[in-house]
């Protein structure tokens, strides 16, 4: 019951069962790269049809049986090797403009408003808010563990949820700074089109501009030891308003 | 051409390979780009304008609860 109410009345930016397609995208990155694959899909699809016609159409025609001679000709044929050589490297020139664009695009980091320091441990993510200081005068930090099944919510996300989000504000330039405690991981939440690894000594950085308010789910990246799928993100977008109350409780 | 008196085994085939070859490719493509429109106005499409449609709706909703 519960189950069908989250399918028709609440958004949850999640993997939903057999899905095979992006999740909604709720960052112009994500947006981007939803562009991006369409449109490599496209040519995909005419180079599927195309090749796989003309390869049941050899199949056909210059069987054995059928005609025995036409081998002859086609032992070698300058042009033609020129041709499909110089029309796979066109296209292939074609698709890694749009690609080399929205991956330096995507590595700016433009004036953020805010810092998220996101901390890979095994196997759970710390937070930190080095902009903001909590009551005891400290800055404001957490760490997040997975929800176990047997503690979920009804029409919790199963191996998805865990006890403390992240809370960031929408339609905000916000950097997250990303490192690791002990081994490599990876921050990553698809529906904000991030994946960053993290590394143990090494800061890096993405920056994230969500569009919406919604709970983005992730989860650890890079296989990080035995409880790696149990260390998953949870990122929520909320309204700059609820963002303060929730700053103010911390 | 002493050849020339001998009636040919076969008949000429020139000219087939080249004919196929722009027969096949015309299907092969027009396969492609009628199923590649297929996957991008039935769905590329349909999903971006609903995705529109959602921020445009949030944009007025936004706009109505500022203009309060
Ligand atoms: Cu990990």
């Amino acid at each position: 019951m519960f189950f069908l109410i989250n399918k028709l009345v609440m958004n949850f930016d999640a993997p939903s069962p057999w899905g095979i397609y992006f999740q909604d995208s709720a960052t112009p990155q994500m947006e981007g790269l939803n562009e991006l694959h369409d449109n490599i899909m496209y040519y995909l699809v005419v180079i599927l049809f195309a090749v796989g016609w003309i390869l049941l159409s050899i199949v056909i025609n210059y069987v054995s049986t059928k005609s025995p001679i036409s081998h002859k000709y086609l032992n070698h044929g300058t042009l033609i090797e020129l041709i499909w050589t110089i029309t796979p490297a066109v296209i292939l020139i074609l698709i890694a403009f749009p690609s080399f664009k929205l991956l330096y695009l995507m590595d700016e980091v433009s004036d953020p408003s805010m810092s998220v320091l996101a901390e890979g441990h095994q196997w759970y993510w710390s937070y930190q808010y080095p902009d903001f200081l909590d009551s005891n005068d400290q800055f404001i930090e957490f760490d997040s563990y997975i929800v176990p099944e047997s503690d979920l919510d009804e029409g919790g996300l199963r191996m998805l949820e865990v006890d403390n989000r992240v809370v960031l504000p929408e339609l905000t330039h916000v950097r997250f700074i990303i490192t690791a405690g002990d081994v490599i991981h990876s921050f990553a939440a698809p529906a904000l089109g991030i994946k960053c690894d993290a590394y143990p000594g090494r800061l890096n950085q993405v920056s994230v501009f969500i569009n919406r308010e919604g709970v983005f789910y992730g989860q650890c990246s890079e296989i990080c030891g035995i409880l790696h799928s149990s260390m998953p993100i949870v990122i929520e977008s909320v309204s700059l308003e609820k963002f303060l109350i929730w700053l103010k409780e911390q | 051409m002493a050849s020339a008196a001998v009636a040919p085994a076969f008949k000429p085939i020139t000219g087939m390979l080249r004919r196929g070859l722009i027969l096949d490719l015309s299907i092969g493509l027009g396969l492609g780009f009628v199923f590649g429109n297929a996957f991008w106005y039935g769905y590329h499409m349909p999903r971006v304008n609903a995705r529109d449609a959602y921020y445009r709706k949030l944009e007025e909703a936004r706009a109505a609860r500022q203009g309060n």
